[in-house]
């Protein structure tokens, strides 16, 4: 089972696969979650979109009960053009960017809370431009870091076999009684 | 024959060997100008772009090594290049101090 942080990713590649180019109506050229395949100049435009950071703080009092935690997960997004002039490519991948976020967080199937909710909240969004000064053209990287919350919970496993419990008790009366209240089956 | 003339005949004898055909678009160093014929030295090397995610890009930086003695005006950066039906922007102008100069490309496509 992956953790809900890949789902939230999934589900976002999944919404990159159908968008189009504001501007020519067009795909992105590739779609990618993997960062080891070395991409190749005939990709662009393309769509990067990994999970950057995890970090899980108490829900809570921690040193109460069971493990209660509040995820955040970072998920970012990149947007990478070329093969333009730097001001049409500023002004392209910034069109981009808006698209992309306004297409996850207007889908009421990827915000929705409650029953099957990939999370409980956006927590922030914080945008990078890059660009890049090698290469065979201008490439200018856009990116934008969503966080989304959610809650994870640790249960205990308890190995140990529930067998016998003794509980003494007093009976009202002069006398005190000794009493098995549950035994395992006899096998 | 000075030291700069030695250089000069060397650089002819090999543009004349090397170079390819070029066509210069001098919007910034002669603007509203018409566009200029002349030749280059082009030249390719690999070089990997790292992406923000520590994605890798592969990729090339593309050169051209010119005589400047070719020139009745020297091209800029910001000027555009076509070469073999591509066209480029030139990023940056290298002179070596000897009559050559070394621009490095952006292709531009429309």
């Amino acid at each position: 089972m992956t953790s809900r942080s890949t789902q939230i990713r999934d589900a976002i590649v999944d919404r990159l696969l159908a968008m189009v180019d504001v501007e020519t109506r067009q795909p992105f050229t590739k779609v990618t979650k993997a960062q080891t395949p070395t991409l190749q100049p005939f990709d662009l435009p393309m769509a990067q979109c990994f999970v950057i950071a995890e970090t899980l703080t108490p829900d809570g009092d921690s040193n109460a009960g069971e493990p209660n935690f509040v995820a955040d997960a970072t998920i970012a997004v990149s947007i990478i053009r070329g093969f333009e002039d730097p001001d049409v490519l500023d002004g392209r991948i910034d069109a981009d960017i808006d698209a992309v976020e306004a297409s996850l967080l207007t889908d009421p199937q990827f915000v929705r809370f409650g029953q099957g909710a990939l999370f409980e909240s956006v927590e922030r969004i914080q945008r990078r431009r890059l660009f890049h000064k090698e290469g065979e053209t201008y490439f200018a990287e856009l990116r934008t870091e969503i966080t989304f919350r959610y809650a994870i919970a640790f249960d205990p496993i308890i190995p140990d076999a529930f067998a016998e419990a003794h509980i003494t008790g007093k009976t009202p009366g002069p006398a005190a009684g000794h009493v098995v209240i549950a035994r395992p089956a006899q096998t | 024959m000075t030291w700069f003339d030695e250089v000069e005949r060397a650089r002819g004898a090999w543009a004349d060997t090397f170079a390819r055909s070029i066509v210069v678009y001098p919007i910034q160093s002669d603007p509203g100008k018409p566009p200029v014929l002349s030749r280059g030295i082009y030249r390719e090397r690999p070089v990997d772009v790292m992406t923000e995610d520590g994605a890798v890009l592969s990729s090339t930086t593309k050169t051209l090594d010119v005589r400047l003695s070719e020139f009745i005006v020297q091209p800029v950066a910001g000027d555009l290049v076509e070469l073999e039906g591509a066209r480029f922007r030139i990023d940056d102008t290298d002179d070596d101090g000897q009559g050559g100069s070394l621009w490095t490309l952006k292709e531009i496509r429309p």
